[in-house]
């Protein structure tokens, strides 16, 4: 079984706004307007450096955030990861 | 009484400590199971977020740029100029906010009869997606803008 790789190619074709502690996006593609909180600006951000699995991003997360890398992060990860494909802002594969 | 003059001056570095703990904490919570209770992701759909800022001032063409010297059935029907109950179309796109109008009040565009407005109203109802004036139109009807 092959893990997946998650890629973005945030900022591009959006247009971001800090608002209030969260990120307001609007993603050009999509026509849709979001709403980001903490981590998911954070993750974006590793994955337009570099795409990587969700092992790999949690450990880059966790190391830009200066949090210990543990197994509920992963989990926390990989969650947000489905939400930020289920909006288009990132790919799998 | 001295103690409580003190007090404040003696918080002030330790406050500092606690400020930034709480950072990390907060930090820490985000990648907490527990996180996963709250949404991280709001999306704003599409026809609120073009109906916040241009419901008023969006236009609609009656009938599109590409069809000139039509006119307009009573049906809402795009045909040629002299059919039948039909009428030569607006000499101006019509603005969102007369169109809003007109839809839910039952006003007439500025200049044109009663009858017009109903056949541009159902050409405007026919409007469907790719066509000049249905974002505007689609935009007009979210329940924010009612």
């Amino acid at each position: 079984m092959t893990t997946p790789t998650y890629r973005t190619d945030f900022p591009q074709h959006c247009r971001t706004h800090p608002i209030d502690g969260m990120t307001l996006v609007f993603h050009r593609p999509s026509g849709a307007t979001h709403f980001l909180d903490s981590p998911l600006p954070q993750m974006l951000a590793l994955l337009a450096a570099k795409p990587m699995d969700a092992a790999r991003l949690t450990t880059s997360l966790c190391a830009t955030l200066g949090l210990p890398e543990d197994a509920e992060a992963r989990a926390v990860v990989e969650a947000r990861l489905t939400d930020l494909a289920g909006i288009g802002l990132v790919e799998v594969g | 009484m001295r103690n409580e003059d003190d007090q404040p001056e003696a918080e002030r570095p330790a406050a500092a400590a606690p400020g930034e703990a709480e950072t990390a904490q907060t930090r820490r919570a985000m990648l907490r199971i527990g996180a996963l209770g709250t949404a991280a992701v709001v999306t704003v759909r599409p026809g609120i977020a073009h109906a916040a800022v241009s419901a008023l001032t969006c236009q609609i063409p009656v009938p599109q740029s590409t069809q000139p010297n039509k006119w307009i059935k009573n049906n809402g029907d795009v045909v040629n100029p002299n059919t039948g109950n039909s009428y030569p179309p607006p000499s101006q796109p019509l603005s969102g906010e007369d169109v809003k109008n007109s839809l839910k009040y039952g006003t007439n565009y500025p200049g044109y009869t009663s009858q017009q407005t109903n056949a541009y109203n159902n050409y405007i109802k026919k409007l469907t997606m790719g066509k000049q004036g249905y974002t505007c139109y689609a935009s007009l009807q979210s329940p924010s803008r009612q």
